[in-house]
């Protein structure tokens, strides 16, 4: 039988007036934080800057699971938060990103997400088959 | 380029910084998360015409060491990474063991300005020569 451990754990919290100050700051560098999948996914809701801000907690929060920091990627957009057919959010990461997902001999991140008008929070949970 | 990072970091946090300020910390005391960071070092990126990668921020910090020399595989810093730490910069208070994530937690706003301006500098320099 397959053994599944638990490496690392992270959460986020961030405020919707915080995300919606960067956004308005960043709009021309969007994707170095977010991946075509998620500004796409995003920005198709009536309320993208909600999306934002939880896709944004979720991946400080994975960062957070892998005991690494932000300035240990080359950009946020590296982790993209996407969902699976049946909604559930899955980790997707390339480059720098990846390299840290591999060293950490990462199986899959579980990811929960939550946000209302004024807050967006993730967890993330880290797990390798070692 | 002074300038521009210290406008950065007011226009972000929405304060005044004047010079009894730069050794405040920029989390702890001035209230920054790593959000705020992203905003700060994009923006003067964005002004400048000079965008870093995060990992530049990261491996300034590290100096000569390698992220495994660095840290340790929990993501905490090691013996060797202190004191590199601390060579770069003096005034840094280190109490307890850190992770890596909390690393920007510790430099005050004068640590801030110094990182982004060598590594502006350097690539600055990079494009002329290429």
């Amino acid at each position: 039988m397959q053994t599944t451990n638990i490496v690392g754990i992270g959460i986020d919290l961030i405020t919707i007036d915080k995300m919606n100050r960067f956004i308005n700051h960043q709009s021309q560098n969007l994707h170095l934080f977010y991946s075509k999948e998620e500004l796409d996914y995003c920005f198709q809701k009536k309320n993208p800057i909600q999306h934002l801000a939880v896709r944004f907690a979720a991946k400080e929060a994975t960062l957070k699971s892998l005991g690494i920091g932000i300035f240990d990627i080359d950009y946020l957009s590296q982790i993209s938060i996407q969902r699976t057919s049946s909604g559930k959010p899955l980790v997707k990461s390339t480059g720098k990103a990846l390299e840290w997902f591999n060293r950490r001999k990462i199986k899959d991140i579980h990811i929960s997400m939550s946000h209302c008008k004024n807050n967006a929070i993730a967890f993330a949970l880290a797990l390798t088959d070692q | 380029m002074e300038n521009i990072i210290l406008n950065s970091i007011q226009r972000t946090l929405d304060i005044s910084i004047g010079k009894e300020d730069l050794e405040k910390k920029l989390s702890d005391d001035l209230g920054a998360d790593s959000i705020d960071i992203l905003d700060i070092l994009f923006s003067v990126g964005r002004e400048t015409g000079v965008q870093l990668r995060l990992t530049d921020i990261g491996r300034y910090v590290r100096g000569d060491l390698t992220e495994n020399q660095f840290q340790d595989e929990n993501g905490f810093i090691n013996n060797d990474g202190l004191k590199q730490l601390k060579n770069l910069f003096p005034n840094l208070t280190l109490n307890s063991k850190i992770q890596v994530q909390y690393i920007f937690e510790l430099l005050s706003v004068a640590d801030f300005i110094k990182i982004l301006k060598q590594l502006q500098f350097e690539e600055i320099n990079q494009h002329a020569n290429n």
